[in-house]
């Protein structure tokens, strides 16, 4: 009732006069008023949009219909709905305007994970930044570099040891006695380290096996200290996510333990945004991730979306699926190809397969609610589902790869396909037009 | 149409008839049992005359593909069982009256109150069933239902429409202007008798007026939509979720795009009342002051005597 009120009908001055003047300038009833078919296809929002705006323009001025509308309207139980994408974002005592960008520029991460340079284009240019990381050590290993005397003598044996200070500093995270080997082999000659290296059961010998002997130049040396730390070129940051999911799929857990922490480190070096708050919640588990981007994003994201880039993070490890999160973020969907789509109740924990009813490969989807959402995908495929369980079919008219759905609520969506084409529907989508 | 146009019709649109045919015998599996009453060929006739309807009003000849969406958007199963109910087939009626009739009558509830809802809803189904003969054959109120929209969507609104007839009938008026003169004190506050002070005032009348010309000018220079959003909202005394519903908006919108229009409305009144018709900030004031006291508006009073806003509205709109 407060609600009602602040419309002013109790205190604006203006209510009663408004009230009176609204009542008095319309016709007592207007020729060709609706007959009870129309008013229930206008009620359901079935008619095209020319008609409805037609038929609006004679509602406005014909207290008649009002009235018959309006008795219709009471005639309904109060439903509450959920209140449209981006609606939530202006309320006044919430300023998360922002929001939308932030998600846009992870967006706009995806998209470039997903249109990738070519693997050797990205050795390249992957060599540069993992030369970054491989450089930019801890800080006491930077003391070390520092340090280091640059006499010419021990140049070479010493060059190595700069050359490639991500090995030592590796080894110096895994545990003490691998730190101690890595001082002890920094500081050896170069024969010795090899031989070394040869010994067997030393746990940096796969490291090592990579080291660069003395007489190379430090580029090479740099570049196979590179390859020798990632066993793969070690991506931007933009893409350690993709990466991370490859690696962690291949190498024994305890490297890719190591290596995790090591581009988690190099994440949370690098200044808070979008990118890397995706990035990193790709890395660590979604709970971890939240605290994480929390932690580390603290007043430039709002934790909730910060959970839900954890999530849809997390989701796009399972190849091709997409995730669509509900309102609440407890109530999720990932869908893919062979028209798999799957719902978790519990922010992602458990998941449980759902029957879409197609073979198609879906590609997007928006949940305006814990039980609305929209999902779209390639060969015209529409579906929907009103009660979270049951997957409808829409029928579309052309049958093009959509990629995209943005809906405000179970009657009016606009769907995208690959070639850019837009097209709506106002009346639940038993008629689309194009845009 | 022409024999001619409606053997094209048949043809043309012959897959799209079957579909809407299955799924209707999928829904209403007892309309094709054998020595029932019902008549496939009435289901035909349905779908030729809806199509008719829908495309002879807005006039000019609809393309096969217009007419092939019109079709695919007719609620199938509801126009069969209006089609076998208009054709007395008893099992048909039995279903209707299984899975209408509580829906009808809480709609009837909420709009005409426990005491008139059984009366209102029990006249309706005297011509759904046909009871009034014309070239002495029964006509049915099903007779009307082109599967535009939904069965229960087109009983609600012919409930709505009677019931607000009636009421209009019963008070002899046309306008609800003509409503409000009547002395229904439960209806709305009593106009405050007009201060002393203000009662000298040879401008009273002059300033109401020009208020109210000024708000009427606003009013219609507004969008169609805007102003039908006021007109549920300050006249109709909807509630935002129900104003929503009929705009196809959510409540948050429809209450941020009333705000909006009240604020620009104001600014409009306002600049004409200065600017047009000349009148000081203090003029302004006592038109207000002066509006307030001829035409008050206290939502508690007409929430609490409105006849057709039932004390208990599911979902709980807080009202009572």
């Amino acid at each position: 009732m407060s609600k009602e009120l602040n419309h002013g009908k109790g205190r604006d001055p203006m209510a009663g006069a408004l009230r009176h003047t609204l009542r008095r300038g319309v016709d007592a009833s207007s020729p060709g008023c609706a007959d009870p078919e129309l008013l229930a296809a206008y009620f359901e929002r079935s008619l095209s949009a020319a008609e409805s705006a037609q038929w609006e323009k004679h509602f406005s001025v014909c207290v008649r219909c009002q009235e018959h509308l309006a008795a219709l309207a009471r005639t309904e139980p109060a439903v509450e709905r959920p209140a449209p994408a981006g609606e939530w974002l202006r309320l006044p005592h919430l300023d998360l305007r922002w929001i939308a960008p932030a998600v846009a520029a992870l967006g706009a991460v995806a998209l470039w994970v997903a249109i990738r340079p070519t693997p050797s284009s990205l050795e390249q240019s992957a060599r540069e930044p993992a030369r970054q990381i491989a450089t930019t050590p801890a800080p006491e290993l930077k003391e070390k570099e520092q340090t280091a005397p640059a006499s010419s003598s021990e140049a070479p044996a010493k060059q190595s040891a700069v050359a490639s200070p991500k090995q030592p500093a590796v080894l110096a995270e895994a545990s003490p006695k691998k730190k101690a080997l890595a001082d002890e082999l920094s500081a050896a000659p170069a024969e010795l380290r090899r031989d070394t290296a040869e010994k067997p059961g030393v746990a940096a010998r796969a490291q090592l096996d990579k080291v660069a002997p003395a007489g190379q130049d430090a580029a090479a040396k740099s570049a196979m200290a590179s390859a020798a730390a990632d066993k793969q070129p070690a991506p931007p940051p933009e893409k350690l996510a993709a990466a991370a999911v490859a690696e962690e799929q291949q190498k024994p857990r305890e490297q890719a333990t190591r290596q995790e922490a090591d581009r988690l480190r190099a994440l949370q070096a690098q200044p808070a945004t979008p990118q890397t708050v995706g990035a990193l919640a790709a890395i660590q588990p979604p709970a971890a991730a939240q605290r994480a981007a929390g932690m580390k994003a603290e007043g430039q994201l709002e934790k909730r979306s910060a959970a839900n880039l954890a999530m849809q993070a997390a989701g796009s490890r399972t190849a091709g699926s997409v995730l669509i999160s509900s309102p609440g973020g407890l109530i999720l969907w990932r869908v893919g190809p062979g028209g798999r789509i799957e719902q978790s109740r519990d922010a992602g924990k458990s998941w449980a397969p759902q029957e879409s009813g197609v073979r198609t490969t879906l590609t997007h989807g928006q949940a305006l609610s814990d039980v609305l959402c929209w999902v779209v995908g390639q060969k015209g495929t529409i579906l929907r589902t009103t009660d979270g369980k049951k997957w409808e079919k829409i029928p579309f008219p052309v049958e093009l790869d959509l990629v995209r759905v943005e809906a405000t609520d179970a009657i009016h969506a606009v769907a995208t396909a690959a070639d850019g084409q837009t097209f709506f529907t106002d009346d639940g989508g038993k008629s689309w037009r194009k845009r | 149409m022409s024999d001619e146009s409606r053997l094209r019709f048949f043809t043309k649109h012959a897959r799209t008839i079957e579909r809407l045919q299955a799924e209707a015998l999928r829904a209403l599996p007892f309309l094709s049992a054998p020595g029932g009453q019902f008549s496939w060929d009435r289901f035909l006739e349905a779908l030729f005359r809806s199509v008719s309807h829908r495309f002879s009003a807005a006039g000019g000849s609809p393309s096969d593909s217009e007419v092939s969406n019109y079709l695919a958007s007719l609620h199938a199963e509801d126009l069969a069982l209006a089609c076998a109910c208009s054709a007395g087939h008893e099992q048909a009626w039995e279903h209707f009256i299984r899975s209408f009739r509580p829906q009808l009558y809480a709609a009837a509830r909420a709009i005409a109150g426990e005491s008139s809802a059984r009366e209102l809803a029990d006249s309706l189904y005297a011509e759904l069933y046909g009871l009034a003969e014309r070239d002495r054959q029964r006509r049915s109120l099903f007779d009307y239902f082109h599967g535009r929209s939904k069965l229960s969507t087109w009983l609600r609104a012919i409930l709505a429409q009677r019931y607000v007839d009636l009421i209009r009938a019963s008070r002899r008026e046309e306008s609800l202007d003509a409503r409000e003169s009547d002395s229904d004190e439960s209806r709305r506050a009593i106009p405050e008798p007009p201060a002393p002070a203000e009662e000298l005032d040879p401008d009273r009348s002059r300033f109401l007026d020009l208020l109210q010309q000024c708000i009427a000018d606003s009013l219609a220079a507004l969008d169609s939509r805007d102003r039908l959003r006021l007109a549920y909202y300050y006249v109709q005394d909807l509630t935002l979720a129900q104003v929503g519903r009929l705009l196809g908006e959510h409540e948050a919108t429809v209450s941020r795009k009333l705000d909006r229009t009240r604020r620009d409305l104001r600014r409009q009144v306002e600049r004409a009342l200065r600017e047009v018709q000349h009148l000081s900030d203090a003029q302004i004031r006592l038109c207000y002051q002066y509006a307030q006291r001829e035409w008050p508006f206290d939502l508690a009073a007409v929430l609490a005597g409105e006849k057709h806003i039932p004390t208990k509205q599911p979902g709980g709109e807080g009202e009572s």
